[in-house]
């Protein structure tokens, strides 16, 4: 499958509840990028949203260092956005993804500083 | 001299771009028709593209990556794509215009009808960009252009009672055979001759070009710090020409040529041959940054190679949109549009279309992936954002003046 | 060296691919994604580059308009290029790769512009001077 086919999708919590789409997929990379075949670029989680127009733009990292007021605007924003584990997963179908945590569970996207 | 040299890119971007046939036309035209009353747009202008250039030149510079790279990775596909389309559309506007320019440059020399001359200059055009290397081109050009000095001497040779003009331009009023729409349209016109995003593009390209690295950083702002304010200076005494010689006789400027009548009132024949050179220098710098930023917006977007550092073979899908976007120009050239029009339409949607690629370009040069420890700082932060919000209003407000004042009449 | 985080939308996609060579190749047009070591986790295993994938992320008919242009103009090499995860030297502003980028479509695509149209232009083969 693609990546763009996975972003987009529409994700629905524990109890039924839409969380909104998939807006972005964080992944880990296993080991140094160049030491060949072995590496592996595996997917930890989704970042899932309403709007990912902050998320798009980068602003949920903690590398963005301005412009005020309108880093710290699409940060709030992106704040309402949250993290879900790929762990937690329980099915995934062309268009829907279900999860088995709750909204109320969830966290905002880890920033990731460098 | 070495590095008096070095800021012939700056000096291009600044004769070709700031001062291109947008600014000609738009200066002489404002002057005539309002006198002093909307210089201040013009220094608005010059301080919004010194920000916008000197960022997405840090960015080039730091990250070997031009605007539309950007403008892509940041916004997505499909926005990215539209904004594409807007740009690439304006900027074959503007090189449609440029052109026109360059043709008639050389047909008040050579007495005979411009659109003769169209397939000629178009040829030239595109030999310069097929066989001139990037600094050589930008040395000869940017020199060339330094002729239109020759507005500023007109100026002082008029001898005008400066603090006069200073008070007029300092206390700005909407004349009153003008309408507020009439005052706002042309305003706006003025600053997108300023701050054309074509202007960007070639400088950012320009600086990936001439490979620019950390060490040139320097040379970056030194560029920009010199060429757009010379830009604006010679800007504005197009305007203060316009308006002590044409606008106390009532001529209303709807033609290149009737840009150069001031100089020619000043300073007579020689004025008229030096002011010539100006205006086909400055049109074919202009011509050269269009027709090369038509290539390098497609081909970063797509990711194709691109630029005049390889052999047009080894980037030739980019060659190959250079050479198109020339010879449909020359086409709409020819059909007989008028070159004056077609010049205001695209400064206008020029202004309107600023935000899409002025946006991604405030976002990235606060990125620390890209930029490291040469972010933005707090004062051009400051600046860029107040200038967000301005470009956003501009461009929302462009389109209902277009149609209230019928493009300006 | 410790393991690295990537947003993939963000970091990756539509990023500058760049050769060894320093030449421009495309853009990371999309993701490949399969399922690592046939567990439940999902991996990405290449990068697609190339108008067609371009086309099909924005829309799906516009993917198979792209590849029917491209199959009338019998252009060899397939759509899409895929290029392995190991060809991946380094994720930043753009994407670096290992040497070996002869099956990239991107080159490919210019080797046609070249014997079509711009090679037959006098002075195309010399650099600018």
């Amino acid at each position: 499958m693609r990546l763009s086919e996975l972003l987009h999708c529409h994700v629905i919590d524990a109890g039924g509840a839409s969380l909104g789409s998939v807006v972005d997929v964080l992944a880990v990379w296993d080991g140094p990028p160049s030491d060949g075949s072995d590496a592996t670029l595996r997917i930890a989680g989704l970042v899932v949203g309403r709007r990912g127009i902050g998320v798009r733009l980068g602003f949920h990292r903690a590398r963005m260092t301005g412009p005020w007021p309108l880093a710290s605007l699409l940060d709030r924003l992106e704040r309402r956005s949250s993290y879900v584990e790929w762990e937690k997963v329980t099915s995934r179908d062309a268009d829907t993804i279900r999860v088995s945590a709750r909204r109320s569970d969830l966290r905002p996207p880890p920033p990731l500083p460098r | 001299m070495k590095r008096a040299v070095q800021v012939t890119l700056g000096i291009l971007t600044a004769i070709g771009g700031f001062v291109d046939i947008g600014d000609l036309v738009a200066n002489s035209e404002t002057g005539a028709r309002f006198g002093l009353n909307l210089a201040w747009v013009v220094v608005v202008g010059v301080i919004g593209i010194i920000v916008f250039a000197e960022m997405a030149g840090r960015v080039a510079t730091v990250s070997r990556r031009p605007v539309f790279d950007l403008v892509r990775e940041r916004l997505g596909p499909a926005f990215g794509l539209a904004n594409l389309i807007a740009s690439f559309f304006i900027n074959f506007l503007t090189l449609t215009a440029e052109i026109a320019g360059v043709a008639i440059a050389l047909s008040l020399v050579a007495s005979v009808d411009y659109l003769l001359l169209i397939p000629f200059a178009a040829f030239l055009v595109w030999l310069v960009i097929w066989r001139l290397p990037f600094q050589r081109m930008e040395q000869l050009f940017g020199l060339l252009g330094l002729a239109l000095i020759v507005v500023l001497v007109t100026v002082v040779k008029i001898g005008p009672d400066w603090n006069d003009l200073f008070r007029q331009a300092a206390h700005p009023h909407v004349p009153s055979q003008e309408t507020p729409f009439t005052y706002a349209y042309f305003a706006i016109a003025l600053f997108g001759a300023a701050m054309t995003p074509y202007e960007v593009f070639f400088f950012s390209s320009g600086a990936v070009e001439e490979k620019w690295t950390l060490s040139d950083l320097t040379l970056n702002r030194a560029n920009v710090f010199v060429g757009f304010p010379l830009g604006a200076v010679l800007s504005l005494s197009l305007m203060v020409g316009a308006a002590l010689v044409l606008q106390p006789r009532n001529i209303s400027v709807d033609q290149l040529s009737q840009v150069g009548l001031p100089t020619v009132f000043a300073l007579g024949k020689v004025g008229l041959a030096t002011v010539l050179v100006g205006i086909f220098a400055a049109t074919f710098g202009a011509a050269l940054e269009t027709g090369l930023s038509a290539g390098y917006t497609v081909a970063q977007y797509l990711g194709w190679p691109w630029g005049k550092h390889l052999r047009p073979d080894q980037a030739p899908r980019f060659h190959l949109v250079v050479l198109l976007s020339i010879a449909v120009a020359t086409l709409f050239g020819l059909s007989g549009v008028d070159p004056v029009k077609v010049t205001e339409y695209s400064i206008v949607l020029s202004a309107a279309a600023l935000p899409l690629t002025y946006f991604p370009i405030l976002v990235i040069a606060n990125d620390t992936d890209y930029m490291g420890d040469k972010t933005n700082g707090r004062w051009v932060n400051a600046i860029g954002f107040i200038y967000l919000v301005v470009l956003v209003v501009i461009a929302v407000a462009t389109i209902p003046l277009m149609i209230i004042t019928k493009g300006g009449a | 060296m410790a393991e690295r985080q990537y947003y993939l939308g963000l970091d990756l996609l539509d990023r500058q691919l760049v050769a060894d060579d320093g030449s421009l190749v495309g853009k990371v047009d999309d993701l490949e994604l399969e399922r690592c070591d046939g567990g439940d986790e999902l991996c990405v295993t290449a990068l697609l580059s190339g108008p067609g994938v371009l086309a099909q992320r924005m829309g799906r008919r516009y993917g198979g308009w792209v590849q029917q242009a491209q199959r009338a103009l019998g252009r060899a090499g397939g759509d899409p290029t895929r290029i392995p995860l190991a060809r991946v030297v380094s994720i930043g502003s753009h994407i670096e790769l290992a040497p070996g980028s002869d099956e990239l479509a991107g080159p490919a695509m210019d080797h046609w512009v070249n014997e079509h149209v711009i090679g037959h232009i006098p002075g195309s083969r010399h650099a600018p001077e």
